[in-house]
């Protein structure tokens, strides 16, 4: 039956978008705006989120061996790291390569240190997840014939608290974002719902049922959750097309600037939060105003 | 429960009380028989309305059993409701229609808004408009029609979708005289045609003339239920009447010439 119907309820939901227009109008920019804010927070907690993840992968663990270890022991060790899970790289740097490293490095001061190499034999071992390396680390340092380990612990361990405050901010702000756009949209339609409250009136005399009465509602508000929605994302792509240039001029690999964000992903959460909040919107008035 | 609930509308025991407290109806029994023709009397705030209210369910009784159609609406599940307000055409004295749609889509707004679409709704929508005289009005707005048109017009969507049973509210409550006994006309006609009609006025002349069943409620209670009655007690001797209405297809509609 509503299949039948629907010409009837897209002209009528047309008939209160156009009537409307004004409302309409207004409803749209509000969800566009009220997105565009959402989204802006969205992309900076995501994208420092992305950032403050990728950091510790720079980090990498030294676990310098006893000087009494013997160079087989030393390559058995370094197997031993790379099969242990969550690391995804292991490397044995001999003493003697550290030396010359650190000799090319410092150059012409080489004689402030004499020729004797105080260096041991160290592994360096890269996590496969950032987050992971403080873990692996104090794994390492127990292990026999690991003197010492080195693995930014401090830098890490605050990288990461960053990162779970900047995710858990950002996640309350986008909730509380929503709830506000979706409140938005509640008060667009039922000021839609007042409008015609004489034609609902007559729907519920005759005996339409409440999913065809809403129908041409639900519809208004997805309508002005997903317009929305669109200009928000459009906004925002601009943006991200602007910072994307002036990233290019900068041209530094490792920078904040760097986009992390899934932009096509980012732009079709933004649309689908338009579309829900359009819908639970155009809900939360209908079921106030049909239960009157 | 009463026996047997075969009659079109049967009100057992029937009790109101608002919200705020005022007892608008108290113990009404009230049984109409199909193609009745029923006018329902009594001052301002006796309940007649009240009573209305109850038979397509916009209120529900405090107690007391509302059976329409063999269906005892007061205990009826909210997704039923559609379906008995389908059974159940009703006419205000405020005629309601939507001020910016046609006549001939007024009309046709009720088949719609009930999945009715295409040919079956164009020639349904035609067939009301005929009934009530106003074929040739159908492309006009409301507010280029005379009261007593805007009132043919919310009969005629009140009976598109050819419910057994017609309410009307105070219909002529807004008509001058005349009119007021053209409209009369068209329910009694619509009766004819095999619907039971309630009416509820205060109308003394309408109900005078036309000679129905009257039902006389009073703060209320049923204080009269007579067939053939008048408007007001003083007249002839009070019949009082079980509810068994005559066969209204014996009275000709040639008869109910109104001449002042
Ligand atoms: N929705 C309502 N809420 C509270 N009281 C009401 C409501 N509707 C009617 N009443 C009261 O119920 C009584 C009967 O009213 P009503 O049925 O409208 O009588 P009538 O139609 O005969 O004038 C009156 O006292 C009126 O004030
Ligand atoms: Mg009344």
């Amino acid at each position: 039956m509503i299949l039948k119907s629907l010409p009837f309820l897209f002209h009528e939901a047309w008939l209160n978008i156009r009537r409307q227009a004004l409302m309409t109008v207004a409803s749209v920019s509000t969800v566009a705006v009220s997105l565009s804010i959402l989204g802006i927070f969205l992309f900076l907690a995501w994208q420092l989120h992305a950032w403050t993840a990728e950091l510790p992968n720079q980090f990498e663990i030294h676990a310098f061996l006893r000087m009494t270890t013997s160079r087989a022991t030393a390559a058995s060790l370094t197997e031993q790291f790379r099969q242990m899970s969550g690391v995804r790289e292991a490397r044995l740097v001999t003493r003697e390569e550290a030396w010359d490293a650190w000799r090319r490095q410092q150059q012409n001061r080489t004689d402030l240190y004499g020729e004797e190499n105080p260096l041991p034999d160290k592994i360096v071992v890269k996590a496969e997840n950032g987050a992971r390396t403080l873990a692996l680390a104090d794994a390492i340092r127990n292990l026999p014939g690991v003197e010492r380990v080195n693995a930014g612990e401090e830098v890490i361990r605050r990288l990461i608290s960053v990162a779970s405050i900047v995710r858990t901010a950002g996640l309350i702000l986008a909730g509380l974002l929503a709830l506000g756009t979706a409140a938005i949209i509640s008060n667009a339609i039922r000021l839609t719902l007042f409008a015609r409250r004489r034609e609902i009136r007559i729907m519920q005399l005759v005996g339409a049922t409440n999913g065809f009465i809403r129908f041409p509602f639900i519809l208004e508000g997805i309508v002005a959750g997903v317009l929305g929605a669109t200009i928000a994302c459009s906004l925002l792509y601009l943006a991200v097309i602007y910072l994307q240039e002036r990233v290019r001029l900068n041209l530094t690999l490792f920078t904040p600037l760097h986009i992390r964000v899934d932009l096509p992903l980012f732009f079709a959460a933004l649309a689908a939060l338009g579309l829900v909040t359009g819908l639970l919107g155009s809900m939360i008035s209908l079921r106030r105003f049909l239960r009157a | 429960m009463s026996a047997n609930h075969s009659a079109v509308l049967d009100l057992v025991n029937v009790w109101l009380r608002y919200g705020n407290g005022v007892l608008a109806l108290q113990g009404v029994d009230l049984r109409l028989e199909a193609g009745e023709f029923v006018f329902l009397v009594g001052q301002t705030g006796s309940g007649k309305s009240s009573l209305l209210c109850l038979i397509n369910r916009e209120v529900r009784p405090t107690s007391g059993e509302v059976w329409v159609d063999g269906q005892d609406v007061a205990r009826l599940r909210a997704g039923h409701v559609p379906a008995l307000r389908r059974k159940v055409g009703v006419v205000y004295q405020d005629f309601r229609l939507l001020p910016d749609r046609t006549i001939w889509e007024n009309v046709a707004f009720a088949l719609r808004v009930i999945g009715v679409g295409g040919r079956e709704l164009s020639r349904r929508t035609e067939m009301a408009l005929d009934v009530v005289g106003l074929a040739d009005r159908a492309r006009a707005l409301p507010h280029q029609l005379s009261g007593g048109e805007q009132q043919r017009a919310t009969i005629a969507r009140a009976i598109v979708n050819h419910p057994p049973i017609l309410l009307a509210d105070e219909p002529t409550g807004n008509l001058d005289p005349d009119t007021s006994w053209e409209i009369i006309q068209l329910l009694n006609k619509i009766n004819i045609l095999g619907t039971t009609v309630l009416v509820a006025s205060h109308d003394q002349m309408i109900v005078d003339r036309l000679q129905k069943r009257v039902v006389e409620l009073d703060h209320g209670t049923v204080v009269r239920d007579e067939a053939g009655g008048r408007y007001a007690l003083q007249a002839v001797p009070t019949v009082r009447n079980s509810g068994q209405g005559r066969d209204p297809r014996l009275r000709v509609l040639d008869g109910l010439r109104y001449d002042p």
